[in-house]
């Protein structure tokens, strides 16, 4: 609450497309749902979400940035969970706490087609191996880095005919004997069946392999699901730029996407499904962008403000989109197990 | 063996708490494992694999947050049990807001979207701390001394095959995309771009070019000794090729002491190839004639000002030795010098800036005849002693035998103000010149501390039955936190000449210490400078 008993009044300095339009509506709009530092989560009535934010988490689809003084934790706004929030249409109102002025707010729509600004598959291939490089090294993720130690720092020049792993890479910071937790050991088998079938266009394998996917691992966001959401994501960048066609993409996407509802969080669940439309928040966004049309240098350095997400999400994501476009570009991925 | 899985409806915890729950319920004693998640239709699964199997699991839902036990006894279950309330009780305190950072590592927690590292650190430890801020994909401001030539060379080769600056050691200004790091003025954005091995060379460019109304679109910092034999000018050419790579930027200046020859030649192999104009000024290096191609090396900092500006503007570079005419400038010379007794003949410089020093030399050498310093042009002027002056001398107080243990003279006058009474006393000081560096990171208020010490200066010649002229340059503009008008104003009004650059005050210190002998030599040679 504001000084004297007012409410604290701010405004929104940007609203993700989708945030704008659940806000859209006039009167009861839903609860606070949940309280992070630099998030606070609204339920709208119909069981969606709307993250009102602070800068440091940044834009994205359901964001609402408010402009808040650096560094203040979500806790300062006063507001707590069950709290009933309204739409005023061009304000968010937490009565007697809260008014978020929606006013004036930048819409965050990012680009997404780059034309003459894409790199040859060659300079993208170098900047997903500057990306893998850099997650070995920095990632937070026990399942991620136990795929990642998998991966072959530059995949074959042609699809691999054998299932056999590929070499591990001697470079970066993972110890020779990780420990693997039961989450990691759970999910390498159940990636690799998900990429052996999607490299296959076996899409009924595709659904069952994504089922078997969706709400594996800790977080508030499973780590499965960061996985799936960085690779739909990166497919849908790679379709917009003509990277691979886009058949086989929305194919791929809507087996993912028909295996999502009620398998995992809310939350999880809307980062899913905005990432098969090829939505993201902004870091997310930032390293496809570079990865796409930059060099390996803005590559680390976008890749390091991805790790930076939740505990382990930001690595997690980063390795989805790390296999989403080398399967674009029409590089085989074996992990070299079975499910 | 006792295990105990709790159920948390509705629960929602970020997942940097959830994790923390997890990693410090299983490095809790006598837990053999642990573990916090969401109840997922698959994580529920997964417990139960792994013998976590209870009523309460089957019923939550993905919403609901999961804890897992298993520990040796019923005891270890039950502190463990505590220490999961302690922990969800905590979350206030997290919710809290994250500590200032003691580490690069911490900094980029709360400030991922960084890409560049100011590094001031002792210069043993300036190497790893630059390494790391590079192995990270961010750009470095080593504003450290003393890093050996062998590790600068090591950082700038991994950062320039990284695509990365690395500006230092010893670097003491930049501005990117208006941004000062270091030392630096407040001037506005525009055209001209600078690359420098100097950082007070870089600020007296940027106030002359922002004085006569452009902009300055960067300065970037090489460190002093990039120019080296050894570093082969790894930073000024990457730099060159960032600012020629820049849209912002139009015309291109180069600045620092004249590096060997093998160096300025690749260097001007560089430059000739720029698409955009250049204008090097290497201090004291003799000018070659470069008219054919679109580099144009300038003798001072104000010339490469004053062409950069003409060449943004289309104009033909045309440079003076002073901005007011010249009646008044022989005005304000016969004004200072017609008081001056037969035994003042020799000018004392004493500078904060190295570069300004060094230009004066460059300036004043012609014009007087030799120059003693602590950073002499020559090997046979070099002062014995640099707190005794001897003829002619200009002394560097921003060199490391005056600033070890001590802030550096732009900042603290102290040195300075000693020096200046110590010249004042001796008969045979005719001119005291100075440099006064303005800007963010410089003394808060020159005025304030030189104008007493100006006074009782003048004071000590008068009883000595000399005058003691005193010239300045204040390097400043009038929106730096000093306020460049303000302090020339009450520099002025304590009797102090002050001129707008430092070449200029150098000329007109030669000219009242010769009494005005040397006007042919600033009058005539300055036309084709």
């Amino acid at each position: 609450m504001g000084v004297s008993g007012m409410p604290l009044q701010t405004r929104a300095r940007s609203i993700g497309r989708t945030a704008l339009e659940r806000s859209s509506v006039r009167g009861a709009m839903g609860i606070v749902h949940s309280i992070f530092p630099s998030a606070v989560n609204i339920l709208t009535r119909d069981n969606h979400l709307i993250s009102v934010v602070s800068s440091r988490v940044g834009r994205g689809p359901i964001n609402l940035v408010a402009d808040l003084p650096d560094r203040a934790p979500m806790s300062s706004m006063g507001l707590e969970e069950g709290d009933d929030v309204w739409s005023g249409g061009a304000a968010l109102v937490v009565p007697d706490r809260v008014v978020i002025s929606t006013e004036g707010a930048s819409v965050y729509q990012p680009e997404r087609s780059f034309g003459h600004a894409l790199l040859p598959a060659s300079g993208i291939e170098n900047n997903l191996t500057a990306m893998l490089r850099y997650a070995r090294v920095r990632g937070r993720s026990a399942v991620a880095e136990y795929v990642m130690r998998r991966l072959p720092d530059t995949p074959p020049g042609r699809p691999e005919q054998s299932g056999r792993p590929a070499p591990s890479s001697s470079g970066g910071g993972l110890s020779t004997e990780m420990q693997v937790d039961s989450f990691a050991g759970a999910a390498l088998p159940r990636v690799s069946d998900f990429l052996l079938a999607v490299q296959e266009r076996s899409y009924p394998r595709i659904r069952m392999s994504a089922s078997n996917l969706i709400g594996l691992g800790p977080g508030l966001t499973p780590s499965c699901d960061d996985i799936l959401a960085g690779f739909m994501a990166s497919l849908r960048f790679a379709e917009e730029n003509r990277i691979i066609a886009g058949d086989h993409i929305t194919r791929v996407i809507e087996e993912i996407a028909s295996c999502v509802p009620n398998r995992t969080t809310i939350l999880s669940e809307e980062y899913l499904m905005h990432a098969a439309v090829g939505e993201a928040n902004e870091p997310v966004v930032s390293l496809l962008q570079r990865i796409l049309t930059a060099g390996p240098a803005e590559v680390r350095s976008a890749t390091r403000r991805l790790l930076s997400v939740g505990a382990s999400s930001g690595t997690e994501i980063a390795l989805g989109i790390l296999l989403g476009l080398r399967i674009a570009l029409g590089r085989r991925i074996a992990l070299g197990v079975a499910a | 063996m006792a295990s105990r899985v709790v159920v948390m409806k509705g629960t929602y915890r970020d997942s940097i708490t959830v994790m923390k729950i997890s990693n410090e319920l299983s490095a809790a004693s006598g837990i053999r494992s642990a573990a916090a998640v969401m109840a997922t239709g698959l994580n529920k699964r997964l417990l139960g694999d792994l013998g976590f199997r209870a009523i309460e699991v089957e019923s939550a839902g993905p919403n609901d947050l999961v804890v897992a036990l298993e520990a040796q006894d019923e005891n270890a279950l039950g502190d463990a049990l505590e220490m999961l309330d302690r922990l969800l009780s905590a979350r206030k305190t997290m919710l809290s807001g994250p500590a200032g950072p003691r580490t690069l590592d911490s900094a980029l927690g709360m400030l991922p979207d960084a890409n560049l590292a100011v590094i001031s650190v002792p210069g043993q430890f300036a190497k790893r701390e630059a390494l790391r801020a590079l192995r990270e994909g961010l750009h470095v401001f080593l504003f450290s001394s003393n890093v050996p030539a062998a590790d600068e060379l090591e950082l700038k080769r991994i950062a320039k095959d990284s695509g990365l600056l690395l500006m230092g050691p010893d670097c003491g200004t930049a501005m990117l995309n208006g941004v000062v790091l270091g030392f630096g003025n407040v001037v506005r954005r525009g055209p001209v771009g600078i690359v420098s091995a100097s950082g007070t060379g870089s600020q007296q460019v940027s106030v002359l070019v922002h004085g006569a109304g452009l902009g300055i679109s960067h300065v970037i910092g090489t460190g002093g000794s990039d120019l080296s034999e050894q570093i082969g000018g790894l930073m000024m050419i990457e730099g060159l090729k960032l600012l020629e790579d820049d849209e912002g930027t139009k015309v291109i200046v180069i600045i620092s002491k004249p590096p060997g020859p093998p160096t300025a030649e690749k260097l001007l192999v560089v430059a000739r190839q720029c698409r955009k104009p250049v204008v090097v000024n290497f201090l004291g290096r003799s000018i070659e004639s470069t008219a054919d191609s679109g580099v144009r090396e300038v003798a001072t900092l104000e010339d490469a000002a004053k062409t950069a500006c003409a060449l943004v503007r289309g104009e033909t570079p045309r440079v003076e030795p002073f901005s007011a005419k010249k009646e008044d400038v022989l005005a304000i010379v016969e004004r200072e010098a017609s008081s001056l007794t037969a035994s003042q003949k020799y000018v004392r410089g004493l500078f904060s800036g190295g570069t300004l020093c060094l230009e004066t030399m460059v300036v004043m050498t012609p014009l007087i005849g030799g120059i003693y310093s602590n950073t002499a042009l020559g090997g046979s002027h070099t002062l014995g002693d640099a707190n005794v002056s001897r003829e002619h001398t200009c002394v560097d107080l921003g060199s490391e035998e005056f600033t070890a243990g001590r802030l550096h003279p732009m900042m603290d006058y102290t040195l300075r103000k000693m020096r200046i009474l110590r010249e004042a006393k001796d008969p045979e000081t005719a001119v005291i010149l100075a440099d006064i560096v303005l800007g963010i990171g410089s003394n808060p208020d020159p005025a304030a501390e030189l104008v007493p010490t100006v006074a009782e200066a003048k004071g000590l010649a008068q009883r000595g039955g000399r005058s003691l002229p005193i010239v300045a340059s204040a390097i400043g503009t009038p929106d730096d936190p000093q306020d460049l008008t303000r302090q020339r104003k009450e520099l002025e009004n304590a009797g102090v000449v002050v001129m707008e650059s430092n070449a200029q005050a150098a000329r007109i210190a030669a000219l009242i210490a010769t009494r005005g002998a040397a006007a042919p030599r600033v009058f005539g040679s300055a036309a084709h400078g």
